[in-house]
């Protein structure tokens, strides 16, 4: 009880910091002197923050001022970071950034990864949500799964749980919720697929990038896994602007991540991506279709 | 204080969805508290929750918020936040109090859950944790297993020890049961061969006819018990027993009489027998008798002379009574000897000693301990001082002829007149007198004697009757004695039909004897034969040796008393004697009857104390006429 205390306190203390930065940075505009950065969690927050330090780097040098890594826990607390003004630059969910744009219009979506080919994702922007099992379970079909446990990633996450609930239900034909048993959220597509290798669930909504970054790490083997489901192609995670940001660091940021530079190779290669390319709201109205559904 | 409102007020609650914030609302406090009161929310991103969850193991378990309705606003797992599957049963929340603490059962899907909550009623919320109790036991499932295979093995062991005990116990029992059959069987095996053995020990040691001891036993016994008498410096005594006459008793009555007469010498020794003492039969009628205890020199003459008393008292064996009388030899150690070979060698040699010494006599090895040869020592220091002094006196005993009934001569019978002794009888000193060869000279006195009172009577009464004079075999034996004799008559001036010697059976059977008697014979003096019929002599020596006259022994006379069936050897005697020419004397004619009888049976002569008893020569002239009165008288 007194650890629940004390958690309570530190996110009261934490989110009444996110909004006094807020209220300043409005008054000043562009004269800013440091750049706050967040990015959905995909995997373990210390290993992703170590992958970004290259994009952090990067964007130091480039700027000339200190960049700040915001360690956020949820898609959620990243969408109410970009959507307070608290954080500058976010990595987004396609789902998140959309359900986001809705409050704030602002937003701005500018860029996102070109990553290389695997076994379940083509090379280029694009992904998959998949439904996978194991297939030492011996599961073949999507009706085997009715009322078992199912691993999603967050309520945000595009392809670990917006695109399930909305697009694969569409496909079934009867709500999510009525079809599967328990939901558990994960938190994060690495961690939904480990629950799913431990047994902790029968199935699971994964990335197929996150998919494919298993098999890279040998966390999987090319037949571990069988995929029951495919959703239609999702334009990877952009680089959003909050609403309001100075034109000034606007360019330059847009600079530095189309520049090619070893920095941005560093960070590329974290990735597993190929390269950088520029995006806007557009690319991304299909998500918004899907999710309208 | 921040409270957490209930689920279904949030104003964004759609069921089967999660609830990705907890809203908590925390009123601000104004100065003026009539005024309604401002409230500022704040919302926890469960994400950040779950992720500190993470490292929390819960394994299938779970941890719940719960608003105080109870109505759940997050549930997480290991995996992360959990919306629907199975409905989890709801949970009494106290509606009041600070910190409630609780715990309870559930089960969930089949399986038991133990669930531990903590309620804040204050706050509003509850936070419970959730987790089966397999999850919970697993720890100890592995070692509940081992320790129930430990047990289980432990309790075979404890019957496998407990049923291997109870069978060789068992077992054990029936071997002891066994044995102890067994043993009992043994024993009355070894109790019957105790018996056996036993009965055959005493069969072995025991002379079975007397009921004494035997050799062998009496030795093996007597050797430790003097052994013993010495340690405590204690005389032993053996005593040697034979009895006098047995062969002769054996052969007249029977071996049957016999065999009674030596039981009832048995039993009477037994009788004797003082605590400790033994005694064992040898074999024949020769018994022995170890004495011990705390006896004196003394004490063991007076035992030896009560034992010699009561063996000599006479036997009533079936209707006949019996009379015998003990030989006994005696031996004491440690004097005479120290072993039982040395005593028994000893007590033999005494025994024979007294048998020599005459019927029922008993003679210690020792000579020093034996009285009458003491007085018999005496007796042989004083012959030479008795001869030269002239203590040896005669006595006659008138002989009668029956047909005239008128005394025609005198036996002389030796006595001495001992100055310490007063006077004694020929029995008390011819032994000792023979063994020392005393005999010789005292035969010589005996015969001048005679002759001095022959010679007396002639010249004082004019009496002229003849003496007969008895002659030792050893005196007969001497080379010169016929010519000594006959000096002695011719000295006195007498005839040879004065003298007559009497001799008995053995001297007829040494050569020299023999020729002294031709010479005696042949000078005139006549013989006569003593003792007939009790030695060895038959009428074939009467032949060979020139005798006139035979003196049929006093036994033989006795009987004619006591059994008339032993008249016809006295009277046949008599016949006999007659067709040889010799005169018959009878001896120890004691009653008339005998008298009569052997008149009718031819007799010459007799004598006995029924005619007249031996007497000193001076009382010689009244005997005479007191017989001739009594004669007259008849």
């Amino acid at each position: 009880m007194r650890l629940l205390t004390l958690i309570l306190a530190f996110a009261s203390l934490a989110f009444a910091s996110f909004y006094s930065w807020g209220a300043v940075r409005e008054v000043k505009n562009c004269n800013i002197n440091r750049l706050t950065f967040t990015m959905i969690p995909k995997k373990d927050i210390d290993q992703q923050a170590s992958e970004y330090q290259p994009l952090i780097t990067l964007l130091e040098q480039g700027l000339g001022m200190p960049v700040e890594l915001v360690r956020a826990t949820s898609y959620e607390s990243v969408m109410d970071g970009v959507l307070s003004g608290g954080v500058d630059l976010a990595v987004m969910g396609p789902a998140s950034y959309v359900i986001a744009h809705r409050t704030d219009p602002g937003l701005d979506a500018f860029a996102s990864l070109t990553t290389e080919a695997g076994l379940f994702t083509p090379e280029g922007s694009f992904y998959y949500s998949l439904l996978v099992v194991p297939t030492a379970a011996g599961i073949n079909s999507i009706e085997d799964l009715r009322n078992t446990r199912i691993l999603l990633t967050d309520s945000s996450s595009t392809s670990g749980a917006l695109i399930p609930k909305n697009e694969f239900a569409t496909t079934i034909g009867e709500p999510f919720s009525d079809f599967f048993g328990a939901n558990i959220y994960a938190g994060s597509h690495d961690k939904a697929l480990m629950a799913l290798l431990d047994n902790k669930a029968e199935a699971a909504f994964v990335s197929s990038s996150r998919a494919d970054e298993a098999l890279r790490r040998g966390m999987i083997a090319e037949d571990t896994l069988t995929v029951l489901w495919r959703s239609v192609p999702l334009h990877y995670d952009p680089f959003v602007f909050r609403s309001g940001i100075c034109e000034d660091v606007r360019s330059r940021v847009i600079n530095l991540l189309t520049t090619p530079s070893p920095m941005l190779s560093e960070y590329l290669n974290t990735q597993r991506a190929v390269g950088i390319n520029l995006v806007t709201y557009d690319d991304y109205r299909a998500i918004e279709a899907v999710l309208n559904n | 204080m921040p409270v957490l409102p209930e689920r279904v007020a949030d104003p964004a609650y759609v069921p089967a969805e999660p609830a990705w914030r907890l809203p908590f609302l925390v009123p601000l406090r104004l100065a003026d508290l009539s005024r309604s009161s401002r409230l500022i929310l704040i919302e926890l991103d469960i994400a950040y929750l779950a992720g500190l969850l993470q490292n929390v193991e819960l394994g299938s378990g779970f941890i719940q918020i719960l608003d105080s309705r109870g109505d759940e606003w997050m549930r997480a797992n290991e995996s992360g936040i959990v919306v629907g599957g199975p409905q989890v049963p709801k949970v009494q929340i106290a509606a009041e109090g600070r910190v409630v603490i609780g715990e309870a059962t559930m089960e969930l899907a089949g399986e038991q859950y133990q669930y531990v909550f903590v309620t804040r009623p204050a706050n509003g919320f509850t936070v419970s944790v959730a987790q089966p109790y397999y999850e919970i036991f697993a720890p100890l499932t592995p070692g509940q297993n081992k320790q129930l295979i430990a047990n289980s093995v432990m309790t075979l062991l404890v019957f496998g020890i407990v049923f291997w005990l109870i069978r060789s116990l068992t077992g054990q029992q029936r071997v002891l049961e066994a044995l102890r059959l067994s043993e009992r069987n043994n024993q009355q095996l070894i109790e019957r061969l105790e018996t056996e053995h036993a009965r055959s020990s005493r069969a072995a040691s025991i002379d079975h006819l007397s009921g004494l001891f035997n050799r062998r036993q009496f030795l093996d016994v007597a050797d430790s018990l003097v052994l013993e008498q010495r340690r405590q410096r204690k005389l032993s005594t053996m005593l040697f027993i034979d009895l006098d006459r047995f062969k002769s008793i054996n052969d007249s009555l029977g071996h049957h009489i016999g065999d009674l007469l030596l039981q009832a010498v048995a039993g009477r020794i037994q009788r004797m027998l003082g605590k400790g003492d033994i005694a064992a039969r040898f074999g024949g009628d020769e018994f022995v008798v170890l004495l011990v205890g705390d006896r004196s020199e003394a004490d063991i003459e007076q035992w030896a002379a009560a034992l010699t008393a009561h063996l000599s008292a006479p036997y009533m064996l079936e209707g006949t009574e019996l009379n015998t009388s003990p030989s006994i030899g005696i031996a004491i150690s440690p004097r005479d000897g120290q072993s039982i070979d040395e005593l028994t060698k000893c007590a033999d040699a005494a025994m024979y000693s007294a048998k020599k010494a005459g019927r029922g006599q008993y003679r210690f090895f020792d000579q020093s301990l034996n009285v009458s040869d003491v007085e018999e020592f005496h007796l042989e220091q004083a012959f030479v001082e008795a001869l030269k002094n002239r203590e040896f006196v005669l006595h006659y005993q008138p002989q009668v002829c029956l047909e005239a009934m008128e005394i025609i001569g005198y036996e002389a019978l030796v006595r001495w007149q001992h100055p310490g002794f007063g006077l004694l009888y020929p029995d008390r000193f011819i032994p000792v007198a023979e063994k020392t060869g005393f005999v010789v000279s005292l035969g010589m006195e005996v015969v001048r004697l005679a002759c001095a009172q022959i010679s007396d009577w002639q010249q004082k009464h004019g009496i002229s009757k003849p003496v007969a004079v008895n002659v030792s075999p050893i005196q007969l034996a001497q080379p010169g004695f016929c010519k000594d004799v006959l000096a002695t008559l011719a000295d006195y001036g007498l005839t040879t039909d004065l003298l007559e010697l009497e001799i008995t059976e053995t001297a007829m059977l040494e050569g020299r004897a023999v020729e002294s008697l031709h010479c005696l014979k042949a000078a005139g003096i006549r013989l006569s034969l003593d003792d007939f019929g009790t030695g060895y002599a038959g009428f074939a020596h009467l032949e060979a040796v020139p005798v006139d006259k035979l003196k049929i022994d006093r036994s033989l006379i006795n009987r004619i008393s006591l059994s008339h069936d032993d008249s016809p050897i006295v009277s046949s005697t008599i016949i006999l004697a007659k067709r040889m020419a010799l005169k018959v004397v009878a001896e120890g004619v004691e009653t008339r009857e005998q008298l009569v009888h052997l008149k009718v049976a031819g007799c010459d002569i007799a004598q006995g104390y029924h005619l007249g008893r031996p007497m000193p020569a001076e009382k010689i002239p009244e005997f005479l006429r007191t017989f001739a009165e009594e004669e007259a008288r008849a």
